[in-house]
């Protein structure tokens, strides 16, 4: 086990799913934890509840990632809290499957891309001017965008597009020691479109078979490598993406 | 520290570079290591006793990966001492760097044969031998995203051994073997800085962000990582430790 003690980790939209295993996995590591919610103010509090049992400090904030000036206070009000942040995870976003192109609408197109696109991509803006040297951009991306899956349209085009930011961002702050990368997850049980056992069987049953391991993703599996990129053993790695999928084909 | 003290650990070409301060670091998060050399085994037996100096557990076998013999040889030596393989870090390697007009065939067939065929030889070995639930990590180069002249027989080499990375990782994963590789950029080992004048490392340094070659400790904390459980699901993957130079 690694210690982020002393060290202060923000993570957007952490209230449930990934970003909830996340925040609690830093938080068992020592980090002081900043919980970001947009809507879901019951399900931040639950998070706060934990990592205050485990003997962390934490605050959530509201703050939707689609406004940049909620992005700008965001930072500000964790800055107030705990005085630096060292580690930015930009994990935020909404799902839409089973959507083909030929039906998807301006709307949907627009909501995704709002949350998805723009708002990691000033989340990782406030990131660069915020972050401590030697600090960690860690972007939570998607394998949709490595393997891609009819129906994904918009969301890949959403998820991807980071990624370039990612490797941009990587190049222009590495001189400060900070390190930017992103964490592909392949589909993850119990979060996101997968939270409900039964929701989506022909898309679970299909992304299960392509997985030489035999069984989808746990939250557990991606904060195990979101502890990777946070600790020191990750300080060399810059620019990496790195998908967390078994072995999958897709 | 990431504790390793379950697991027993095969390095290959562990006796100098990357591979040993691979083995050192294994053996401080309490691995058993394996420090596997062909010719040096003076080195080798300098690496086993810095382990044990700080209270590690390691042996020394020699063995030429580029021969199958060797290859079980190694395995049923490290098995009959240990007990079991549970990660097997395939880090032997040699980097000839010439034009492809002034490469020999001799410059070509060892190099396949060290890079390519050794790691063919333990994969294989590894399939039945490895321990459930083990751990493959194969040693690539990032300059297989840089596309450098001279290095074409090289690269050659080390995109052959990601593709058995990828495709082994299909026939093991009913296991629970996950097989992923590591792509260090230029590292300061004498392997890259033997015969480079300052000027070609400061070079090379530069296109990094960080503005500086890799250090063998920068490789050796990612290949702990990857060797513990909390890398169970990365699998099939290519991690480049280079500072983001590629």
């Amino acid at each position: 086990m690694y210690t982020l003690q002393n060290k202060t980790a923000l993570i957007t939209g952490s209230a449930r799913g990934l970003g909830k295993a996340i925040a609690e996995r830093y938080a068992a590591l020592g980090a002081n934890i900043v919980i970001n919610y947009s809507k879901d103010k019951t399900s931040a509090d639950e998070v706060v509840s934990n990592i205050t049992a485990m003997g962390a400090r934490v605050i959530a904030i509201q703050a939707d990632v689609s406004k940049v000036a909620d992005i700008k206070r965001l930072f500000k009000e964790a800055k107030n809290a705990f005085g630096k942040i060292d580690i930015v995870v930009a994990n935020a976003g909404i799902e839409m499957v089973e959507t083909p192109v030929t039906q998807f609408t301006e709307e949907q197109f627009d909501r995704l891309f709002s949350i998805n696109t723009k708002g990691a991509y000033f989340t990782m803006q406030q990131a660069a001017i915020n972050v401590e040297d030697n600090g960690r951009i860690i972007y939570i991306a998607s394998s949709t965008t490595a393997f891609p899956v009819q129906g994904m349209a918009v969301y890949g085009g959403s998820k991807i597009t980071p990624r370039y930011l990612v490797d941009v961002l990587s190049k222009e702050i590495g001189h400060r020691g900070v390190t930017v990368n992103s964490i592909i997850p392949f589909a993850v049980d119990h979060s996101g479109i997968f939270a409900e056992v039964d929701s989506y069987p022909e898309l679970r049953k299909s992304l299960l078979d392509s997985c030489p391991m035999g069984r989808l993703a746990e939250v557990e599996d991606v904060a195990n490598v979101a502890e990777f990129f946070a600790s020191d053993l990750s300080s060399f790695v810059n620019g990496q993406h790195l998908l967390v999928n078994g072995g999958a084909n897709q | 520290m990431k504790n390793l003290s379950n697991k027993v650990i095969l390095v290959t070409g562990a006796s100098k570079g990357i591979g040993a301060e691979v083995a050192k670091k294994l053996a401080e998060a309490q691995a058993s290591v394996i420090v596997n050399y062909s010719g040096s085994k003076a080195d080798a037996d300098s690496v086993v006793e810095t382990i044990k100096s700080k209270g590690g557990n390691a042996i020394a076998i020699q063995a030429d990966v580029s021969k199958p013999g060797d290859v079980k040889l190694l395995f049923d030596q490290s098995i009959a001492h240990y007990g079991k393989i549970d990660v097997l870090v395939n880090n032997a390697g040699i980097m000839i760097t010439k034009l492809i007009k002034d490469t020999t065939d001799e410059d070509f067939t060892r190099q396949f044969d060290i890079n390519v065929r050794g790691v063919f030889n333990t994969l294989r070995e590894a399939a039945t031998r490895l321990a459930d639930n083990g751990t493959i990590i194969n040693m690539s180069t990032s300059v297989n995203r840089l596309m450098l002249p001279t290095y074409g027989t090289y690269v050659a080499t080390k995109s052959a051994v990601e593709q058995l990375t990828r495709v082994f990782s299909k026939e093991v994963g009913s296991r629970g073997i996950n097989v992923n590789s590591v792509s260090p950029g230029p590292t300061n080992t004498a392997l890259f800085t033997t015969g480079k004048p300052q000027e070609v490392i400061d070079r090379l340094a530069s296109l990094s962000p960080f503005n500086r070659i890799g250090e063998p400790n920068d490789i050796a904390e990612v290949i702990v990582f990857l060797a513990g459980d909390d890398a169970k699901w990365v699998n099939a993957q290519n991690i480049g430790v280079n500072g983001g130079m590629a």
